[in-house]
């Protein structure tokens, strides 16, 4: 790396909105509270608090946009990791573990969080490098990071590679299960639904497919703004998976259908989020897919998502209901 | 050679359990055999090129030794990203298998030809490129891609074809033999001359099918008292290019053979090899003729042979330019 003049660091720290006082560097990130000690798994809410303010942070301190994405995903991440998924921090390829995929890789932010309450990487190794020069935090989730299967970014790309991880998983006898979670404007792409085809023509019961319906992209709201994508639900049931809308923010809810019988076909989990949840001012603001946090939003943002019960929402209408025909 | 590769991975998957084929939806009485003997190994994974390149990377993560089948530009242009996101940034080991490489499909129009494949495959990080010219080099292609980890992408003319002249030198060769990174460019003799290092007018760097075109213009050119040697190159990527240098300093002529874009082929990735090199060459380096499609699509229908012919890129199409380099 090419070492940088006073006038380059000048205007990298404009970039990043602020600049930390008296702190060197805009690598360098605001005090937070010391990582987890080792111990008993955190409650699934609890890691989400957690793993929001990793996000804040990083992001932040990074100048990396995607904030909103990663918040929107933090409670269905925080369920498969602190609860659903049999992963193994000790031994990241352990081969019994249930596979996980990151489709919609710009929501990485939230994956490297979750991996860092987990104790797979380092926290503060984390805290220090997301997003730097040098380093393997790449802004969309990537593989060179311990617990991270398939690099994504590109979107439509990962639930074809888990149609190929169940079939392998069927192949080998083995019963551990393959999550993949979309965006629901990656949904726009037609190589899902060539994926979401072939699943159900094999049959791949191990299959879970979550859809992050946050209803935002690019220029707004998916269906106003892009492609009207419409009953995310009864698409997948059309093309032959068990389907199920959820609360995305709700635990309980998110448990119960990610952990749902399958019923000899692939399942899809359309999870009803808030893009930029848990932060008042960032909740639907497309402004904050591209934004990061100065350090006055930063603290605003870290002191709403560290109050006690921050309010997941209980079950709604939407709480795993089937939806459709019966 | 389509069913000379699927005779070859049906023999090593009886001692391969890893291996699985792929076939979007493509190869009707060739891949058949492998179903029936493998059934649970076998996929038809419809007419679905990306999704088809993403479960053959999902399978490779998970430890399977993965070939995909299509033909045309399918199972490279129309799915180029999940090559290079899901294979080659994953390192994947799949070996994409291409049948039509070139005009083999040439009635069928400028949809079914595979003219851009090398140049797309050649630029993704991780990539080896082989294109077999007949079926002794296709058997052994195959051993090596049954050998070699990573991705890789055997681009095969069609059906039908005849071993060129030196066949038996290279069936006897083995995977290991043929290198790997597999860097070696198998000679063949050039009709009846005996080229001498002193007199070599006109070296061919061939690959492909189009191979035969070269030999048949090497013997004719002979004929006339013009020394030629045709070397084939099945392996693109990586390329031999300290031979390819040798040949540049000791030949008049260099002469690239391929039916593939002027653009991003064996010419272009030879012409960078000698420019690389002659910036530090002792010795003058040869003039490279570049045979191959210009940047232009055909504009009407026609056989192999006769879109060879419009482009002069058959025997007599190749020995009038070999004229017109020479000066004689």
């Amino acid at each position: 790396m090419a070492d940088l003049t006073p006038m380059d660091v000048e205007v990298a720290e404009e970039e990043l909105l602020w600049a930390p006082a008296g702190e060197p560097g805009p690598s360098s990130v605001p005090a937070l509270a010391p990582a987890q000690a080792p111990g008993p798994v955190p409650s699934t809410v609890d890691l989400a608090r957690r793993m929001r303010e990793d996000c804040l942070a990083i992001t932040s301190s990074s100048g990396a946009g995607h904030i909103a994405s990663a918040l929107s995903l933090v409670d269905i991440l925080a369920v498969l990791y602190g609860s659903v998924m049999h992963v193994n921090p000790a031994d990241p390829k352990d081969p019994a573990r249930d596979r996980f995929i990151l489709s919609k890789g710009h929501g990485g932010s939230a994956v490297y969080a979750a991996l860092a309450e987990l104790g797979f990487i380092d926290r503060n190794d984390l805290l220090k490098n997301y997003y730097a020069s040098g380093s393997v935090y790449s802004g969309h989730v990537s593989h060179a990071v311990p617990g991270v299967e398939l690099s994504t970014g590109s979107l439509g790309q990962g639930l074809g590679v888990a149609c190929g991880m169940a079939l392998a998983a069927r192949l080998d006898a083995s019963g551990r299960r393959v999550f993949c979670v979309m965006g629901d404007g990656e949904c726009d792409e037609g190589s899902v639904w060539e994926a979401a085809l072939l699943a159900s023509t094999l049959e791949l019961d191990r299959l879970v497919a979550v859809v992050d319906r946050n209803g935002m992209q690019s220029f707004g709201p998916t269906d106003e703004t892009a492609l009207k994508l419409g009953d995310i639900a009864e698409k997948f049931r059309s093309f032959g998976w068990r389907a199920i809308d959820c609360d995305g923010h709700d635990h309980a809810a998110l448990e119960a259908a990610l952990t749902a019988p399958h019923g000899g076909q692939p399942l899809a989990v359309i999870a009803h989020t808030v893009k930029g949840k848990g932060v008042s001012f960032m909740e639907g603001d497309i402004r904050w897919h591209y934004d990061s946090a100065s350090k006055d939003e930063l603290r605003r943002a870290l002191s709403e998502v560290a109050v006690e019960g921050m309010g997941f929402p209980a079950g709604t209408s939407l709480s795993a209901s089937e939806g459709g025909a019966a | 050679m389509r069913n000379t590769f699927i005779k070859a991975l049906i023999e090593e998957a009886a001692t391969d359990p890893s291996i699985m084929l792929l076939t979007g939806d493509l190869g009707y009485r060739v891949v058949e055999g492998f179903q029936e003997a493998y059934p649970q190994r076998y996929l038809n994974c419809g007419i679905a090129e990306q999704n088809m390149i993403e479960v053959a990377a999902g399978l490779a993560l998970e430890g399977r030794k993965v070939f995909v089948y299509s033909i045309a530009g399918f199972p490279t242009l129309r799915c180029l990203e999940q090559i290079r996101t899901c294979l080659c940034y994953h390192d994947l080991d799949v070996t994409i298998i291409c049948i039509g490489g070139g005009f083999a499909y040439g009635e069928l129009g400028s949809t079914h030809h595979a003219t851009e494949d090398i140049a797309a495959m050649r630029s993704l990080p991780n990539m080896q490129v082989l294109s077999p010219a007949d079926p002794a080099e296709t058997r052994v292609v195959a051993r090596y891609c049954f050998d070699a980890p990573g991705p890789k992408y055997v681009r095969l003319n069609r059906g039908g074809e005849r071993d060129l002249p030196g066949a038996d030198a290279i069936e006897g060769l083995e995977a290991a033999d043929f290198g790997a990174p597999l860097e070696r460019v198998l000679r063949r003799p050039a009709g009846e001359s005996e080229a001498e290092n002193a007199e070599l007018d006109v070296a061919f760097l061939a690959t492909g099918a189009i191979a035969a075109e070269a030999a048949e213009a090497s013997e004719r050119l002979a004929e006339e008292g013009i020394s030629s040697l045709l070397l084939t190159v099945p392996c693109i990527k990586p390329l031999d290019a300290e031979t390819v240098l040798s040949l540049g300093t000791w030949a008049k002529l260099l002469v690239s053979v391929e039916e593939h874009m002027l653009i991003g082929g064996l010419g272009s990735a030879i012409a960078q090899a000698l420019a690389s090199a002659g910036l530090s060459s002792e010795k003058p380096v040869a003039p490279l003729l570049p045979i191959g499609i210009p940047d232009a699509f055909p504009g009407e229908v026609g056989s192999q042979r006769h879109l060879r012919h419009l482009f002069g890129m058959d025997a007599a199409g190749i020995v009038a330019r070999v004229h017109e380099a020479l000066g004689r």
